[in-house]
């Protein structure tokens, strides 16, 4: 039930994210602004879970609150309208049948290659803070001098965002870390595609994407699980808005500073 | 039109896939055995006993930083010290390797998986 909520609104808050960037700030277009509403909320989200840890407030606490606020966008934003009211139709086959393929490329290394724990900076660094953070009574052991080695003073997003999901669940399974790691490396090529896409560059932005399904070396470093990947769309995402501020209008700066800030809750060093 | 409904076919077909392969990979990654999860097994009646516990000392016979993280992980949010400072030590023994007698402690719980023996004690009052 709990998980179910959680779900729910992390989704609706994505659906949200994605409604109010694409009404204040201009020239985005629906799949960058859902793309970009996304890692919004994966920072939102990760920020108020941290705040409840922080200020003693329970979990249930922190969905009534997201819920409100779900609510609150759904009928003031017409979000899930605004999302919806495009007819089931692929306006261009071709170039959806490119992003496929090169989604697919990623996905089958994901199948063939990933680990269920990742690396080992994923478990003994970034799965492990996000187990202290799944505990509510016990969370500040993490900061202890035995927990040295495991960088305590790393930023929080990537921990907090797990955590949240496996508070949600009652358990710590893999299938969390593993599966946001799969949609974070598959952001990233969607990014640049939408990104060169939207400034009528279809050619270049098929490639792009294509280059990232055969580059290994980013696939490699996606199965991490770690948090590179991340950064690295956090600082894509910025460099993408920031090359396109004037079509942006008033606000796009705003939204730059917002995700170039949100950088350093990702990482502070490495 | 007709190309449109090819490609539209297609493009199904390639989601259908990527569900599919995904489906099948999770399935194949909760049917095998990681370190991790050798350690999840045997630590799991040694966590039973550590529920409200913060910290707990550390033994064993391995020199091994490997199985100290895999441990600490295994056992997070309680904390795994390196000395035997708390009142409750786990102590890790490694099968073909003497086993250490701690003088003063009693055997709490007892546990194994493959080659550890996974040992719970506590001080003496």
């Amino acid at each position: 039930m709990m998980s179910a909520l959680a779900l729910i609104n992390f989704l609706l808050l994505c659906a949200g994210g994605a409604v109010a960037l694409r009404r204040y700030v201009d020239a985005l277009s629906k799949p960058i602004a859902i793309l970009t509403g996304t890692i919004v909320s994966v920072c939102l989200i990760s920020c108020s879970y941290y705040l409840t840890l922080a200020l003693g407030i329970p979990f249930w606490a922190l969905q009534v609150f997201l819920l409100g606020i779900n609510i609150a966008h759904v009928y003031l934003l017409r979000s899930i309208r605004g999302l919806t009211d495009t007819r089931l139709h692929i306006e261009r086959p071709k170039q959806t049948f490119v992003i496929l393929v090169g989604l697919l490329g990623i996905i089958f290394y994901f199948i063939l290659n990933q680990s269920k724990y990742g690396n080992w900076d994923a478990w003994s660094i970034w799965n492990l803070h996000a187990k202290f953070l799944a505990d509510a009574d016990r969370w500040k052991n993490m900061f202890g001098p035995e927990l040295a080695y495991s960088h305590p003073d790393y930023p929080l997003m990537l921990p907090s965002f797990i955590a949240y999901f496996w508070t949600s669940l009652g358990h710590n399974t893999a299938v969390v870390p593993l599966l946001f790691a799969l949609v974070i490396s598959l952001i990233v090529p969607l990014v640049i595609y939408y990104a060169l896409a939207d400034n009528d560059q279809r050619l270049y932005a098929c490639l792009g994407l294509l280059l990232f399904s055969i580059d290994n070396n980013f696939k490699f470093i996606a199965t991490y699980q770690g948090a590179d990947t991340m950064l690295s769309l956090f600082i894509l995402l910025t460099v993408a808005f920031a090359l396109r501020l004037k079509d942006l209008g008033g606000n796009g700066i705003y939204l730059i500073g917002f995700l170039a800030a949100s950088s350093t809750w990702i990482k502070n060093e490495g | 039109m007709a190309t449109t409904k090819r490609y539209t076919s297609i493009i199904f077909a390639v989601i259908m896939l990527i569900v599919a392969g995904v489906s099948a990979r999770f399935y194949q990654l909760t049917r095998i055995d990681f370190d991790i999860d050798v350690m999840d097994t045997g630590l799991a009646p040694i966590k039973q006993q550590l529920k409200t516990s913060n910290k707990v000392g550390y033994v064993t016979d391995l020199p091994s930083d490997g199985v100290y993280n895999e441990t600490a992980f295994t056992l997070a949010p309680v904390v795994l010290s390196k000395n035997t400072g708390p009142d409750t030590l786990l102590y890790i023994h490694n099968e073909g390797s003497q086993i250490k007698t701690l003088v003063g402690y009693d055997t709490v719980a007892k546990s194994a998986a493959q080659q550890y023996q996974f040992i719970l004690l506590k001080k003496k009052r």
